[in-house]
């Protein structure tokens, strides 16, 4: 069973889950503990994803009960077919964000990734990719009837694609270059009326509160996002919390609205409910000055917080977004390695953990540490990009992370220079499949949170040997990793 | 003494109480996903048998007259003292297996890699046994011996009430042979 100690490393988090405790609210770490053990078999990798409906079959990692599914599929099988099923909701997830998903092709891949892709597909099966490879996925697990290996292949093809995928949202990207990025509580400081953004509400409503926050008023009203990356023109809103501290958040008593997007945990709704703080959906918007009025009346309602954090806990840098920023980053820095931390926060480790402590560790060691997703929020967070610290710029932007570093690296002519990219935790099965399509070009990957493949050798075995045959790597292990393995995976491995 | 007691209405057949047993109990690693890679495999001390519709946890009765103490040829098998428990002292077990075929239950089971016969000693030395603390429906839970005879009473009895009702309407007399 996984337990784990200290949540989170921001001290501000530790005084909000003691409140969380005095108004007996249950946050994800209680749903956490309550949850242990969870499904062991699923945890191995030994519960099958077929679906055929005459199961669900499992078999007993320790060999004493069942070797077989019920239609004679083995450990191997079962495993192997798990990652690609988990592959393949990535390559899925991915469609979401681009608008003409039919158009991936080869053609859309720019130098360099274009000869990487031709040489991992020419390992992984030859052919050129395109959208109908999660056609063939899908019905590849209709029934059992290919070898792991091959299922293993199908996997990695998938996980190109979702890098083709990402890649295409990053062309259809025409903001401007470089916006700003705030992050911490220091901005729960102020007596302002907040309203929370939480998810991916419509384009349009997030841009009309922009345009109603930022009218002068006698009760000034400030927008942010409870860790989810939300572009606006020249900025990201400002990030109150990480993902994973959004429960924190609310408990603080600060926000007095919430507006819910796409994408948002069950959990939120519910403790908005139980702390009685109005929530609307994004589809429910009819107007900004009825959102106002119920933020307005939420905070004469709720009973005043004693959350007064200092305001100078907020970090503050810019963007990176395009190839030609991130060079000119690594030539001023002048240092020789690249290292890269991004994912999501995961109850399985402290929440900040991996970013914090790696980020400086590298640091120390004389590499240029940058960062994508939750992992880059806690590293600004922390003041690893202020000016004190005399650190660069190094948020990527969080759609495009790495590849931007891989291209930029690449046009550095220092493509070795990369020294590793490490998914600190997986919030979905995009990130995994993006972490198998990167390993799969021929870079040095990590994950942090153990995969469900540990119930086969083989499927391990050939899932490392594979990506091999490229020159990359995909570190995992049987345990949430500590941060020292992580630094030492970076230095040494 | 303390037992492990099973609600048969909550049981699933999912197995995590074998899981976990086999994890704590019998490797090295402590955590699944260590345990799944050494060599023997780890074995549980407790297993779940029946089907879909009747799952059904075993593991160790401690039976208060146990074959399985008679049946060790080298006193293996002993009832501790403190606990009242019985457990195996695996130096001393040759695993002739003799064990295994006296328990009326079948819950002695042999461990050839080892060499050793393995059963639930009841993690006697652990505040609640694995499988109780892992059993996600609560179905087994561990009890005092006296309370667990008072709970079986109180349900023969209540069985015993709802078919004197339902006979009594056919006429019949049902005795209650405990009073």
């Amino acid at each position: 069973m996984e337990t784990i100690h200290l949540k989170t490393v921001d001290p501000i988090s530790q005084d909000l889950l003691r409140r969380a405790a005095s108004l007996n609210v249950k946050t994800t770490w209680d749903r956490y503990e309550n949850l242990q053990p969870q499904d062991g078999f699923l945890r191995v990798g030994l519960s099958c994803p077929f679906g055929c409906l005459q199961g669900p079959c499992r078999i007993d990692p320790f060999g004493r009960g069942p070797d077989y599914g019920l239609c004679g599929l083995d450990r191997d099988g079962m495993a192997a077919a798990l990652l690609l099923r988990l592959s393949l909701t990535g390559a899925l997830e991915s469609l979401n964000d681009i608008s003409h998903p039919d158009k991936i092709g080869m053609a859309s891949w720019p130098a360099p990734l274009d000869a990487m892709v031709t040489r991992a597909l020419k390992n992984f099966g030859g052919n050129g990719l395109s959208t109908e490879e999660i056609h063939r996925a899908a019905l590849l697990l209709e029934r059992p009837q290919e070898t792991p290996e091959h299922l293993i292949q199908r996997a990695l093809r998938l996980g190109i694609l979702t890098l083709g995928i990402s890649e295409q949202r990053e062309n259809s990207s025409d903001s401007p270059p470089n916006p700003r990025c705030k992050a911490g509580y220091g901005l729960l400081a102020g007596d302002e009326i907040t309203i929370a953004i939480c998810g991916h509400p419509h384009r349009e409503v997030t841009e009309a509160l922009i345009q109603e926050s930022s009218r002068k008023s006698s009760a000034p009203v400030q927008l942010v996002s409870l860790g989810e990356w939300i572009r606006t023109n020249d900025a990201f809103l400002p990030f109150a919390c990480t993902s994973g501290e959004a429960e924190l958040t609310l408990i603080s008593g600060k926000i007095n609205l919430v507006v819910l997007g796409k994408g948002v945990d069950p959990s939120i709704r519910e403790l908005c409910r139980n702390l009685k703080v109005p929530v609307v959906r994004d589809h429910e918007v009819r107007g900004t000055g009825e959102l106002l009025r119920l933020a307005r009346q939420s905070r004469d309602i709720l009973t005043p917080t004693d959350f007064n954090p200092d305001p100078s806990l907020v970090g503050e840098t810019r963007v990176i977004t395009t190839v030609q920023d991130l060079e000119e980053t690594v030539k001023r820095t002048a240092v020789a390695k690249l290292a890269l931390l991004g994912g999501a926060d995961t109850p399985q480790q402290p929440f900040g953990w991996i970013p914090v402590e790696v980020a400086s560790a590298l640091r120390a060691e004389g590499y240029l540490a940058v960062g994508w997703g939750d992992a880059a929020l806690w590293m600004l967070k922390n003041g690893h990009f202020s000016e004190t610290h005399k650190q660069p710029n190094g948020i990527l932007d969080p759609f495009k992370g790495p590849l931007l570093a891989l291209k930029t690296m690449a046009a550095l002519g220092r493509p070795e220079d990369l020294q590793g990219i490490c998914f600190t935790g997986l919030r979905a099965c995009r990130d995994l499949s993006l972490a198998l399509g990167l390993a799969s070009l021929g870079l040095k990957v990590s994950v942090a949170v153990p995969l469900p493949l540990w119930g086969s050798e083989r499927v391990r075995n050939c899932l490392a040997d594979t990506i091999a045959v490229t020159g990359g790597s995909l570190t995992h292990f049987d345990h949430p990793a500590h941060a020292d393995e992580i630094l030492e995976w970076f230095t040494k491995g | 003494m303390k037992v492990i007691g099973v609600h048969l209405d909550r049981c699933t057949g999912c197995k995590t109480c074998e899981l976990y047993c086999a994890i704590e109990r019998g490797s090295n690693g402590k955590t699944l996903l260590k345990a799944v890679q050494e060599s023997p495999s780890p074995q549980p001390r407790v297993h779940v048998e029946g089907n879909n519709e009747v799952p059904l946890p075993l593991q160790c009765r401690h039976c208060l007259n146990a074959p399985c103490l008679n049946a060790c040829l080298t006193g293996a098998l002993i009832r501790d003292p403190e606990t009242d428990l019985v457990i195996i002292r695996e130096d001393r077990c040759i695993a002739c297996w003799t064990c295994t075929m006296y328990c009326p239950y079948g819950v002695i089971l042999p461990w050839p890699e080892r060499k050793v016969a393995l059963k639930c000693d009841r993690c006697a030395y652990m505040e609640n046994p694995v499988c109780v603390e892992v059993c996600p429906a609560h179905a087994l839970e561990l009890v005092e011996l006296n309370a667990f005879e008072e709970m079986l009473t109180r349900k023969r009895r209540e069985i015993h009430e709802i078919l004197a009702a339902r006979e009594e309407r056919r006429g019949l007399l049902v005795l209650d042979l405990e009073r």
